[in-house]
């Protein structure tokens, strides 16, 4: 009795522990993974919407839907499908941003206090940005940002992903819903364009 | 005409190079608040990633509430807000999916600062039926 007892028990304990320990080592990947790309994934929003709240809700917001949606996923697919959400956020971000300026236009004492305060050049393209190779690392940064922001979306995407975060043509591809072949192109676009505003002599 | 395509490639390698490494360079330099921020997020997720083990069905229901919240504001705006500043402005022309964005921030600050404003005009048109 004594010995169907104790077997039993080991039985039902057994499972119990394994679950913890998967759940545990589990979670210590995705830990391990989120704390690699965090602080990328933030630069990447930031230069997009410039603002470092904004930057941090789309990134927190990209890491709980990671969780909520692709947590139990194999560790290898936790990347690409990290920076699909987050370019999803980013474009919904500019999204509302747009139908928040719409609504609010129809608001009559809104839009009027808006439009006040708004100012008109900004976020102007510098017409005459210097070549990279004469700034310091800061100011070379900065002019990378401004040109990489005019970019058009599709291009601004590949060249992130591709540059800034080392994506794979294929992870690109997931990453932004499209072809390897259009991954190619955006992004070939993208460095060509870039180094033309850059480069200039 | 073979060097020439050479050194292209080559200016284009060192130029992704370089933008690579600035960007790099960029991360390395992020001040400790934001990376405090950041830290706390990661940590958010993490929890949230045991919750879901622990009670998978969250999963399944977690959507409506994007879905419901549109909704609330939307109806909330068709029949709060009065005259539209431009004539042909109409807010049940804009479609459900963008109310679901505007909804989706967490703190639905829009809605705030839209009853902030409509109870302004009350205040203005009471104020003015007892002048007048």
């Amino acid at each position: 009795m004594s010995a169907t007892l104790t077997y039993s028990m080991r039985l039902d304990e057994e499972p119990a522990i394994d679950l913890e320990e998967q759940t545990l080592d589990h979670s210590q990947a995705f830990e391990r993974f989120l704390a690699g790309v965090e602080r990328r994934a933030f630069r990447i929003a930031w230069i997009v919407v410039r603002n470092d709240d904004d930057a941090l809700d789309i990134v927190q917001d990209a890491m709980l839907q990671l969780a909520r949606r692709y947590g139990e996923r194999p560790a290898e697919e936790w990347r690409p499908l990290f920076y699909r959400i987050l370019q999803n956020r980013i474009r919904d971000f500019q999204r509302r941003r747009k139908v928040r300026s719409r609504i609010l236009s129809w608001w009559p004492l809104r839009s009027a206090q808006d439009e006040e305060g708004s100012d008109p050049y900004e976020g102007v393209p510098d017409p005459d940005p210097l070549p990279l190779e004469r700034l310091t690392t800061e100011e070379a940064m900065r002019v990378l940002e401004d040109s990489v922001a005019n970019l058009p979306v599709r291009q601004r995407e590949a060249f992130m992903l591709r540059n800034f975060e080392g994506l794979s043509v294929a992870e690109t591809a997931l990453a932004m819903g499209c072809t390897e072949g259009s991954v190619k192109t955006h992004y070939s676009r993208a460095v060509h364009a870039l180094r033309e505003q850059l480069e200039r002599e | 005409m073979s060097e020439n395509t050479s050194k292209d490639r080559n200016d284009l390698d060192g130029f992704e190079a370089r933008t690579r490494a600035l960007f790099a360079d960029s991360v390395e330099r992020m001040d400790a608040r934001t990376r405090s921020r950041l830290n706390q997020a990661r940590h958010a997720a993490i929890e949230e990633l045991r919750a879901q083990r622990a009670h998978p069905w969250r999963r399944e229901w977690m959507p409506l509430g994007g879905a419901t919240a549109a909704a609330i504001v939307g109806v909330w705006i068709s029949m709060n807000l009065g005259g539209p500043s431009e004539p042909n402005a109409d807010p049940r022309s804009i479609p459900l999916e963008d109310f679901e964005l505007v909804a989706e921030t967490a703190s639905l600050e829009l809605l705030q600062d839209v009853e902030f404003y409509a109870w302004i005009a009350d205040q203005d048109a009471g104020e003015s039926d007892h002048s007048g």
